[in-house]
């Protein structure tokens, strides 16, 4: 379970922010609220882009706060630039793996046929559709085997149809591998399509 | 990141072989003169040639862009140039020269050996031509060329002249005696007179005569000389040199050997040398000038204008107003 | 839970430690900030060693060849801008998409044109015995007059800043919204007026920064002052630190004149700096579209349209083209056959390879440190002005620096290749460090939170994320720095010899001995062998990119 408890953030002559919720492993849960209200600083200080002032951040009872981004047991997906132009999309995904994961291509292949996208494995991420980059970033945050994922507005680019494809395909990851999902929206129809429970800051 | 420092390897010790490839068994002899002299039309291959016969060693010349240059040059590098020998200043020089304390006495005797209209007698310098400063034109294209330097001055603007520098070239300095000795005080306004007539003002005197041969100027600041050339080379009368009534400034170019010479007796011999026909024969189809040293004239020098007058500063008066003279005709051309 | 609205994110660059290469860039900009401090010092004790007090002479010298050079820049700075700003709003009314981008694609090529190129270029058009003078003649008209002196130094100024300035007008006219446009049709707007209420106000955001920067340049002019001025009536201050250094060897009034120099252009870089954002380096992105105007169609504006265009093309491509239509003649067959000229080409493209190499290396180390995040922004400054301080060191102030520096210790014209190679780097420098600092700094704010979230860091991220996406710019900073130098008549000038001679001082010297079709031929030899180094920079460097992905 991921438990984030009392924990409170002020920018620099900026608004402050408090925070307290967990999610369960296999469970969704949909972060709404108009702009502004902290949505994002939320993600940021759970993958640890930004320093709680106090309070604490857990994993199965074991407080991370301390851990540098990249030995938390989060992964990312963000809005966009998520991939990097000149590297091919099995590349981007190989990129993000420890040693072992990088060499197993068919794990690689594996993820590609699940999200539905095989067969763009050595496309450049410029030749290819939006709602298609972002489900390869979602098979990179897979394969990370990291517990927790986090995805900031990560389709709210696409249309509808495209949309609900991902969410279908990420409702599906996360009850298989056990994953707690923070999914952050603006928009309501995310949440009720999840099916997940949603919490709405800024209230 | 490695081959990058492979080729920088590479290159360091292309420039370092290209240096050290020079070093031969023979002793070498260097002499810094200005490029007209050195290249393959000028007296320098004759000159070689001469010297070379009589001495196992490796003549080689140095060729600086303009001839005061040459002073600058070994100024600059002091007493670890690698001359043992200038070769191309004039008399116009001879005190700044001195007192730089960079030169040694040439231990020539040169009393009896010398064909100069002006007594000499230097133990520093050793002449090796002379001749006087004269405004050469075409004859074909330009009907009738001033007769004076006041004629020159009062043309109208659309005759095109070029001259030297007088700050980098024994003639462009030799131009601003010139035009010093007949209007004295008056120069400056003599100088902005001359100003607008002016196409361009070169480095060197190769330029300037290169420029005029290319037919960009109607006159050429040169020597009464120049055209024996033409008669000889290009079997041409057409190119004549102007004589004025104030009369001509004259120059002795010379040359001097260096205290700080690596190959001392060599310069020494050399010194020696200049005066001997090996050299001098060469001097007038070559450099176009008339020998310092007892030597033929030739016969197309016969037909050249012989100024009525000669003028000539002493070293000293140079010396002494040079920086000065100079700023009044960088003031004056600059209006 | 108490919320309240908030400011947007910042950009994380707490994972961007100083490491190896931060250490490196701040070795190398320690190393740049001493060198230019030893130039300066050198000229201080120079300018101080003369210091009998100055004559009024030469006081009156300095203080004419000051004005001069002011008068010089200023003039060329307003031609060039009235030039572009015509050319500019014709195109634009003429809707020259299509035609416009290869306007503009040629106005690139000053960027890499040799000076040295464009003077022979010049005068085989405007020179006595050049193209004009020779359809003069024909016309039984008489010939121009030499070109030399201001005449045909503000000619050449004009040639090589006007595209510039037509690059950056354009964009600015573009970025005018569409809705102006239509208003300004719907209400039948005379052309002045158009040009009053509309252009102007756009133009007019990009015009200070324009006019300082052709300033500097004009002000720091030196190759095409020392081949087309014509001696001392037309001058820059270069060209006096010039001559009183190789032809006067007078190291005091070198070093006053440079220390002048200095001053002005660290005066000018710093107005620059104040009266430019990032707004003159390119126009807005939403274009508005071309709307018809009033009188636009008539037969007067399409004329008028038609020989402004018309005459800015003979300005910019005639000289060009003259010089590849005289470098393709029989003469170069003649320079093909010196031996001076294969040593030379030797000489400058050894020259142009390390140097362009060096100054894109040392360029990228700095930058990279510059991306990276030093606490408190205490080491920043060293890396910022190592590079902004060579915009204000120019060529020759720095060549004249080394040189009297070096002159006490060594041979300086035994060291020349190495100080040519030095000077070119240095000169480089500020304009590949500006490619690159770009690129690595936007790719630095858009890789960091996906970089630190999948824990690519240090040099793995460099080499992975960074380098690939660089490639294009390493190309074109190493282009731009071997082109330059290639083309460079600066610091060979202070260096150079008869022993030591690189392309465009052959060239310089052919020019001197007046022999014209050679040295367009030479010109040409220059003009290919600087394109084809800039081109094989940047396509060797786009391979390299594309192999990556393969």
């Amino acid at each position: 379970m991921l438990e984030i408890r009392n924990v409170t953030f002020r920018r620099p002559n900026g608004p402050s922010f408090s925070f307290d919720l967990s999610v369960e492993q296999g469970d969704i849960l949909a972060i709404q609220g108009p702009s502004g209200v902290g949505k994002t600083t939320l993600l940021d200080l759970i993958a640890g882009f930004e320093t709680p002032d106090q309070g604490s951040i857990a994993w199965q009872g074991q407080d991370f706060l301390a851990a540098p981004p990249w030995q938390r047991p989060v992964t990312n997906v963000f809005q966009a630039d998520n991939l990097f132009e000149h590297l091919s999309c099995a590349e981007n995904v190989a990129i993000g793996l420890d040693d072992a994961g990088r060499q197993d291509r068919a794990a690689i292949d594996r993820a590609f046929q699940r999200l539905g996208i095989d067969g763009l494995q050595k496309r450049l991420p410029g030749t290819i559709s939006g709602g298609q980059q972002q489900r390869v970033a979602l098979a990179r945050a897979l394969l990370r085997g990291k517990p927790v994922l986090l995805l900031d507005e990560s389709f709210s680019a696409l249309d509808w149809p495209t949309r609900q494809g991902c969410f279908d395909s990420l409702r599906e990851i996360a009850v298989a591998d056990r994953m707690a999902v923070l999914v952050v929206s603006h928009d309501s129809r995310d949440a009720a399509y999840l099916g997940s429970d949603a919490l709405t800051l800024g209230e | 990141m490695r081959s990058f420092l492979t080729i920088l390897t590479a290159v360091a010790a292309l420039l370092l072989s290209a240096g050290t490839a020079l070093a031969a068994d023979r002793p070498v002899l260097t002499i810094y003169t200005y490029d007209s002299f050195a290249s393959e039309w000028g007296p320098g291959p004759a000159v070689e040639e001469a010297f070379e016969e009589g001495c196992d060693c490796d003549l080689q010349f140095v060729a600086l862009d303009s001839s005061i240059g040459i002073l600058g040059r070994v100024q600059l590098e002091g007493s670890s140039s690698k001359a043992d020998i200038v070769l191309g200043l004039d008399t116009n020089l001879m005190a700044t020269a001195r007192e730089t304390g960079l030169f040694a006495p040439h231990g020539t005797k040169l009393e009896g050996r010398t064909s100069l209209p002006v007594d000499f007698a230097d133990d520093m310098f050793v002449p090796f031509d002379w001749g006087h400063f004269a405004f050469v034109y075409n004859s074909e294209t330009m009907a009738a060329a001033p007769s004076s330097m006041q004629a020159l001055i009062d043309s109208p603007d659309d005759l095109r002249i070029v001259i030297q520098d007088p700050r980098t070239s024994t003639p462009g300095l030799g131009l601003l005696l010139w035009v010093k000795s007949v209007y004295g005080d008056k120069a400056p306004k003599a100088w902005a007179k001359l100003a607008p007539k002016i196409v361009t003002v070169t480095k060197g005197w190769w330029d300037a005569y290169s420029m005029f041969l290319e037919g960009e100027a109607d006159m050429v600041l040169s020597y009464s000389t120049s055209p024996a050339y033409h008669i000889v080379v290009d079997g041409t009368d057409k190119y004549r040199a102007a004589a004025f009534d104030e009369g001509h400034y004259m120059q002795v170019e010379v040359a001097a050997m260096l205290k700080s010479a690596p190959q001392p007796e060599l310069a020494a011999d050399f010194m020696d040398f200049i005066l001997d026909d090996g050299f001098q024969s060469v001097i007038p189809t070559t450099n176009w000038m008339y020998p310092a040293g007892k030597a033929g004239i030739p016969e197309a020098f016969s037909g050249l204008i012989t100024p009525a007058k000669s003028l000539l500063f002493t070293p000293e008066e140079v010396a002494q107003n040079k920086s000065a003279w100079v700023g009044e005709w960088q003031g004056a051309l600059s209006q | 839970m108490g919320w309240r609205v908030a400011g947007r994110a910042q950009p994380v660059t707490l994972w961007r430690r100083p490491g190896a290469i931060s250490a490196l860039g701040l070795a190398l900009a320690i190393g740049l900030l001493l060198l230019a401090g030893g130039a300066i010092a050198a000229l201080m004790m120079a300018a101080g060693a003369g210091s009998g007090g100055l004559s009024t002479q030469a006081a009156a010298y300095i203080r004419h060849v000051t004005l001069l050079t002011f008068l010089q820049a200023s003039l060329s700075a307003v031609l060039a801008l009235s030039v572009a700003i015509l050319v500019a709003r014709s195109c634009w009314r003429r809707a020259m998409e299509w035609r416009a981008r290869y306007l503009l694609l040629f106005s690139f090529l000053p960027v890499v044109l040799p000076t040295t190129v464009a003077a022979t270029g010049l005068i085989a058009v405007w020179g006595q015995s050049g193209f004009v003078s020779a359809m003069l003649t024909a016309a039984g008209m008489p010939p121009l007059r030499p070109i030399y002196g201001l005449g045909a130094v503000l000619l050449a100024h004009v040639f090589f800043n006007a595209p510039l300035m037509l690059r950056v007008l354009s964009g600015a006219l573009a970025g005018i919204p569409a809705a102006q446009w239509r208003l300004a049709a719907q209400w039948g707007l005379s052309d002045w007026q158009r040009f009053r209420q509309i252009e102007w106000p756009a133009l007019r955001r990009v015009i200070p920064g324009l006019l300082a920067l052709v300033f500097l340049l004009c002000f720091t002019s030196f190759s095409l002052v020392l081949m087309l001025g014509g001696g001392p009536s037309v001058t820059t201050l270069e060209v006096s630190i010039y001559t009183a250094l190789r032809f006067e060897f007078d190291m005091a009034l070198a070093g006053r004149l440079a220390l002048l120099q200095l001053v002005v252009c660290a005066v000018i870089v710093v107005l620059l700096t104040m009266v430019t954002g990032r707004s003159w380096s390119g126009g807005a992105g939403h274009a508005g579209r071309h709307v018809t105007q009033r009188g636009d169609q008539g037969l007067a504006a399409r004329l008028t349209d038609g020989v402004v265009i018309g005459g800015f093309v003979v300005l910019a491509v005639v000289p060009v083209a003259a010089v590849i239509w005289h470098g393709i003649g029989p003469h170069l067959g003649t320079i093909l056959a010196w031996p001076a000229l294969w040593q030379a080409t030797v000489t400058s493209l050894v020259i142009a390879i390390v140097s362009g190499g060096l100054a894109t290396g040392v360029a990228l180390v700095i930058a990279a440190a510059r991306t990276r995040r030093f606490g408190a922004g205490l080491a920043v400054w060293p890396l910022d002005l190592s590079i902004s301080l060579y915009l204000a060191v120019s060529a020759i102030v720095l060549g004249t620096g080394l040189f009297i520096l070096l002159r006490q210790v060594a041979d300086v014209f035994a060291l020349a290749p190495a100080l040519v190679v030095l000077g070119n780097m240095l000169v480089a420098l500020p304009f590949a460090y500006r490619v690159l600092e770009g690129r690595l700094s936007s790719l630095a704010t858009s890789h960091d939170r996906l970089c630190a979230s999948l824990g690519i860091r240090g040099w793995r991220r460099f080499r992975q994320v960074t380098l690939p996406a660089l490639f294009p710019e390493l190309g074109y900073a190493a282009g731009l720095s071997s082109a330059l130098s290639l083309g460079d008549l600066t610091i060979i000038a202070l260096f150079g010899s008869q022993q030591f001679q690189t392309l465009p001082w052959l060239l310089y010297q052919t020019m001197g001995r007046y022999r014209a079709a050679e040295a367009a031929a030479l010109a040409f030899w220059i003009l290919g062998l600087t394109l084809a180094t800039f081109a094989i920079c940047v396509l060797a460097a786009r391979l390299a990119g594309r192999r990556h992905h393969a």
